[in-house]
């Protein structure tokens, strides 16, 4: 089929995944609202939400045989797209997975939230997949206003509400900062449209306004996917969140808010590299530096996932300012290879914590490797995946960012990367360290290990694995999704000295 | 100057003072007042923007609708009897001004480097065909048709996030 957007009637097809998800949503609002509140009325509406989830994965594989007559329309339908499209709404799916217990034990029998989760996912489509200013900016509102309630969630504890308030107050601040930039990108080319703004930018001659502008939007997506210095929210914020939010949060919405960065920079602004390399970079070497020596003295888990997922995000800001085919490839390779281990580490320490999350301290996790060895097992593959020790997806991710830093001449970030990887194995190791080398402290207990969180386990351990020893097809996939994205990589190379 | 200059001036002059007036009142209700005029000032310029119907829009919806509703949060919370300051202690003045100074500067580069009005007057032809109306809504619900409706499922969303967060029981 083929999408011609001059027909506005044409937009209800091209967002048929975002459209399905919205209405499955509001379906799932209507029949909350006439629910009783019981456990088991929560976990229909969270079926429900799967299979909404699904139904939205049929429209998007539909998706891959659309056409579009032009790339200048507000919504795009490429491959990369569509890549992040089944990203985002796997995650979702597994996050909805590994809440279906947690929600019960903690009393958060509301359906809204999945409802919730659901329309944070539509938020997140269309992010990753406009063309638009606009659309980008309202798609971020869309996806934080839904993940700020999200967060605070758990009413019963104060972490939760004093995390929802920190994140919703850098939230609205950093939205202000990402506007601004807008306004003045409209400012300066006249047209909201990525796809047009493109063409309107000469590298040559750049006026004030643009660079304020570019300027404002480094700062805005830098608090958006927390790269250090705008990183002093992430740690309370995930903290405090509900475990499954927290891993929502780690996961699918720094992917979001990285593939608009991506967007934006590297495809509406490529032209411009020049300009906003000396900024990214300065973002990078900090976001790969300070994260991973503060997590060092870490002694809560959820905090030092926290931090990893800081450190993380600087190696995708390689992967970004290298601004390369390579670059966006190794992006999405690394986007789903982390959720996967993010989204698992997170589920043994939701099940690990107990009733309301107490067991959080990396004292509780002494002895684990004897009294659970099963949980310390899959713990141990994830924390190896994450400090990207072969043969793990980490590693393969790390090695593809690097390759493309290098092909992009970017010696001195490759070596910081290779250097705060070597420290990071510190923290992740200590973790394993203590679970298989200490005596046992206290005594967990039992721990109920629902179907369904085994199920994710599963599922996250086997793509860990599977990405690790075998990467070549999906990263072929990763590559053929960015294929035509960024015509750009050659010019760069002539533009840098 | 012709009068339509003078006009503006007029009223860019109240909507800056007035703005100013109401982020230094310390209390809040003369704040809000501070506000309406500001707005009401803001309308004004849309008029001589020729935008009769934003003009009218921005009197009905925020001085109207919106400035009701603040007044009620204020009269409900009961706010504006004891004050603390924001800004304690010297050091934190100096910041202040500091930034201040930085965000003038900023205004001024903008404003020296700020394109030149851009031709021919394409509004009015437009609102002639069209009226003020349909100059409005015609791209909004064609062009824009997709960023209106994520907008409505935005509202939506935050409507259903504070209810949940408000209205349960701990």
């Amino acid at each position: 089929m083929l999408i011609d957007f001059s027909n506005h009637l044409d937009y209800l097809w091209a967002l048929l995944p975002e459209t399905v998800l919205t209405a499955g949503a509001l379906i799932l609002l209507m029949y909350d609202g006439f629910a009783r509140r019981r456990s088991s009325d929560s976990r229909a509406v969270g079926w429900g939400s799967l299979v909404v989830l699904s139904l939205a994965i049929v429209a998007n594989i539909w998706l891959m045989g659309v056409e579009e007559a032009s790339r200048t329309g507000m919504v795009a339908i490429d491959g990369y797209r569509i890549f992040t499209n089944f990203l985002f709404l796997g995650a979702a799916a597994l996050v909805v997975f590994i809440s279906f217990d947690y929600t019960t034990r903690e009393g958060m029998t509301q359906g809204e939230f999945y409802a919730l989760l659901l329309f944070a996912v539509v938020g997140m489509m269309l992010l990753a997949g406009s063309r638009d200013l606009i659309l980008i900016f309202l798609g971020f509102e869309l996806m934080s206003i839904a993940v700020y309630v999200l967060v605070g969630f758990n009413r019963r504890d104060p972490r939760s509400a004093e995390a929802a308030l920190k994140y919703f107050l850098l939230g609205a601040f950093s939205s202000a900062f990402l506007l601004y930039g807008m306004a003045m990108l409209y400012g300066a080319s006249g047209t909201t449209n990525l796809g047009i703004m493109r063409g309107l930018f000469d590298a040559g001659r750049l006026s004030i306004v643009a660079i304020a502008g570019i300027a404002l939007l480094a700062i805005g997506f830098g608090f958006k996917v927390s790269a250090v210095p705008f990183h002093v929210w992430t740690p309370d914020a995930y903290e405090g969140a509900p475990t499954p939010i927290t891993a929502f949060l780690a996961a699918a919405i720094k992917a979001s808010a990285f593939a608009a960065f991506i967007r934006i920079f590297v495809v509406a602004l490529g032209d411009l590299h020049e300009y906003w390399e000396g900024i990214i970079w300065v973002l990078a070497m900090l976001t790969m530096i300070v994260p991973n020596v503060i997590a060092l003295v870490q002694d809560n888990i959820k905090r030092l996932l926290a931090y990893s997922s800081i450190a993380h995000a600087g190696y995708l800001l390689v992967a970004l300012i290298a601004a390369n085919e390579s670059g966006m490839a190794s992006f999405l390779f690394y986007l789903v290879a982390y959720t996967a281990m993010i989204v698992g580490a997170f589920a043994i320490v939701l099940a690990l914590a107990g009733k309301g999350d107490e067991r959080q301290r990396l004292s509780d996790y002494a002895g684990l490797g004897w009294t659970h060895p099963w949980a310390a097992a899959v713990l141990s593959i994830f924390l190896v995946s994450l400090a990207g020790l072969p043969p793990t997806a980490g590693f393969i991710g790390k090695f593809y960012i690097l390759q493309a830093a290098v092909e992009a001449d970017y010696i001195d970030l490759s070596v910081v990367l290779v250097v705060t990887t070597l420290i990071s194995y510190w923290y992740y190791l200590r973790v394993i360290v203590s679970m298989y080398m200490k005596p046992c402290v206290a005594e967990i207990g039992r721990v109920p290990w629902g179907a369904a969180l085994r199920a994710v386990l599963v599922v996250c351990v086997a793509i860990t694995v599977y990405l690790g020893i075998l990467p070549s097809w999906p990263l072929l996939k990763a590559r053929q999704s960015v294929e035509g994205l960024v015509p750009v990589a050659e010019q760069v190379a002539d533009v840098r000295p | 100057m012709d009068i339509s200059q003078l006009v503006f001036y007029l009223f860019a002059g109240v909507a800056v003072a007035s703005g100013v007036l109401m982020i230094t009142r310390k209390n809040p209700v003369y704040s809000a007042m501070y506000l309406v005029l500001t707005l009401f000032s803001v309308a004004a310029i849309y008029v001589l923007l020729d935008a009769h119907f934003l003009a009218a829009l921005q009197i009905v919806i925020y001085a109207g609708a919106i400035l009701v509703l603040f007044l009620f949060v204020i009269m409900l919370l009961n706010l504006g009897h004891d004050f603390v300051p924001d800004l304690r202690g010297k050091f934190w003045w100096f910041v202040g001004i500091g930034l201040g100074l930085v965000l003038f500067a900023e205004l001024f580069v903008l404003a020296r480097n700020a394109p030149e009005a851009s031709g021919p007057d394409v509004l009015a032809p437009l609102l002639r065909s069209q009226g003020a109306v349909g100059a409005v809504a015609e791209p909004l619900f064609e062009n824009y048709v997709v960023a209106v409706e994520v907008t409505g499922v935005l509202l939506l969303v935050a409507m259903v996030g504070a209810v949940v967060i408000a209205k349960r029981k701990v």
